[in-house]
């Protein structure tokens, strides 16, 4: 990653720090949901860029956290609320496992991006019957928990603890993932994304990898779906649906596909473009499928990979990579 | 260590291999020769199950490997350094070794990344290089290095010598000997180049369209006059 880029990506991290002693209440929610976006989208260029997965059916996962989260919540189990974080994770990865033990076994390529997407369409289809789901009208009106750590507690109903608690979870899922991909798995996810009968020539099971990277994924994408459901209040079947499993597909090919951060890049700009085409009615989608359609034919890969070029220009070769 | 009985390969419709029988002590070294199209390539693949569609047995350590993957028969101790050498070019030299090494299953015993290095000096100062940005000689070098690095039971090479120019190819004989026989590393090599294949190994199988033609030392080979004007001259 360049200079130019590591400051930026500082710069970002401080906007997110002090976003609510510097913009009004309403930017700071949005940059909530962005974080939860982010990690989201994360989650997604775990397989994509790192296991050369495409999943277009990666919200169920978001909406299994979304929805168990939601329910937990508004139905007033006692659990604390870290607990059904890490319970949101462990439904996750097991969801993705068995997804990823079916499909994978079974297909590869567009085959598998359709399969995917497939499931995940049958989830919402399964929600739409349920009554404790909620229906088509999901869940709303979900309260905020309040958290007992022994020593202190945490208030979510606080617009300050809540954001701060967002914000940390979502760091914690961020460095977790940057660990998993720099370490010794992610090498082998990236071998076996450029090219798996290499990996295999040299002792990697590439299924095996996929599976994990898959099960790793979907793990955490639902917590990201869990942070949802006190943050917005409200869950409803548009996050499981396949516009929102394409979002991180989006603002992966907006930040730059490739690079660790590029979903990070890509969704805040998303969120930008979202908020400032906000009150032109019916234009936002517009010039939101405009700006990607741009990007895909002006800058293929992506702001980050475009920054990159840029770098590379001004100072010859530089070393390449996953950023 | 390695045992080969009554082996067949296909691909597709194609039959390639023809009742292949060979065994191969701990710490061999055998040589595999034959021209262009005569099967060597497809043999070392057979043995690690990369392509071919296989009839017969093939067994490792008394092992039967039938139905065995790549990855597993790689864990089991068999490296496949390929004729395309198959670097990752988006990661560093450094990071090629250690991806090696984390693909066996021997924990104990493995050479240190500097201990590799040295027996592999062309690729002191690369390490932090990335594979794309090494040359033909040094991708080569470092393919051969990163299977030595996961100190495999069997080395299988497929003509390493390949474009190559000859001091690399010299040098690159030297070593792999040097390595192998530190580590107790046995080598198949499939080659075209009778000097390296001499370098390397201890004895000989020849082949032709796909069958054998000959099995024994470099002396037996040697003495067969004809053998390289009927099935290795072009």
């Amino acid at each position: 990653m360049n200079r130019i880029a590591s400051i930026a990506l500082l710069l970002l991290f401080a906007a997110f720090l002090f976003a609510p002693y510097l913009v009004n209440p309403g930017l700071v929610f949005i940059a909530g949901f962005a974080m939860i976006e982010i990690v989201f989208a994360l989650s997604w260029n775990l397989l994509f860029s790192y296991a050369g997965l495409v999943s277009f059916g990666h919200a169920a996962f978001f909406g299994i956290g979304a929805y168990v989260a939601a329910a937990t919540l508004r139905y007033g189990y006692d659990i604390h609320f870290i607990l059904v974080l890490l319970i949101c994770a462990v439904l996750g990865a097991v969801g993705a496992f068995l997804v990823a033990l079916i499909v994978l076994r079974r297909a590869s390529g567009i085959q598998f991006s359709v399969l995917t997407l497939a499931l995940s369409q049958l989830v919402v289809v399964l929600i739409g019957y349920s009554d404790y789901f909620g229906h088509d009208e999901g869940i709303s009106a979900i309260p905020r928990p309040v958290m007992n750590f022994g020593l202190f507690t945490v208030d979510l109903n606080r617009p300050l603890a809540n954001y701060y608690f967002v914000l940390f979870v979502c760091l914690v899922a961020v460095g977790l993932m940057w660990l998993l991909v720099k370490g010794h798995l992610g090498r082998a996810m990236q071998a076996v994304r450029i090219d798996s009968e290499r990996a295999e020539f040299i002792g990697i099971d590439a299924w095996r990898i996929r599976v994990f990277a898959f099960t790793i994924s979907g793990a955490f994408a639902a917590v990201a779906g869990a942070l949802l459901a006190p943050w917005g209040q409200i869950v409803t079947p548009e996050y499981v649906n396949w516009l929102h499993s394409a979002q991180p597909i989006f603002a992966t090919l907006l930040g730059g596909a490739g690079f660790f951060w590029g979903p990070v890049v890509g969704i805040v700009g998303l969120s930008a473009l979202n908020y400032f085409t906000r009150t032109f009615t019916g234009l936002s989608e517009v010039l939101v499928g405009a700006s990607l359609i741009a990007v895909v034919l002006v800058a293929p890969q992506g702001i980050l990979g475009t920054l990159r070029q840029l770098a590379k220009r001004r100072k010859g070769p530089v070393k390449g990579g996953h950023a | 260590m390695l045992e080969l009985n009554s082996v067949d390969a296909f691909y597709g419709q194609a039959h390639i291999l023809h009742d292949i029988s060979l065994s191969l002590a701990t710490g061999g070294r055998l040589a595999v020769l034959g021209r262009n199209g005569a099967g060597k390539s497809t043999l070392l693949k057979s043995i690690m199950n990369a392509g071919p569609r296989v009839r017969g047995e093939v067994r490792l350590e008394g092992e039967l490997l039938d139905g065995i993957g790549a990855s597993d028969r790689v864990r089991r101790g068999l490296s496949l350094v390929p004729e395309d050498r198959r670097i990752f070019t988006h990661i560093s030299v450094k990071e090629n070794i250690l991806l090696a090494q984390q693909g066996t299953e021997r924990k104990s015993g493995l050479p240190t990344l500097e201990e590799v290095i040295a027996r592999f000096p062309l690729l002191r100062d690369l390490v932090n290089r990335l594979g794309g940005q090494l040359s033909g000689g040094q991708q080569q070098v470092l393919a051969v290095a990163r299977a030595i690095a996961a100190r495999p039971r069997l080395m299988l090479l497929d003509e390493p010598t390949e474009g190559l120019a000859p001091v690399i190819v010299e040098d690159l004989a030297e070593k792999i000997v040097e390595a192998c026989a530190t580590y107790g590393i046995g080598i198949l090599l499939a080659e075209q180049n009778l000097w390296f294949a001499r370098q390397c190994t201890s004895r000989v199988l020849l082949l032709d369209s796909g069958s054998l033609v000959f099995s024994g030392d470099w002396a037996e080979f040697d003495a067969s006059t004809d053998l390289v004007e009927r099935y290795l001259a072009v």
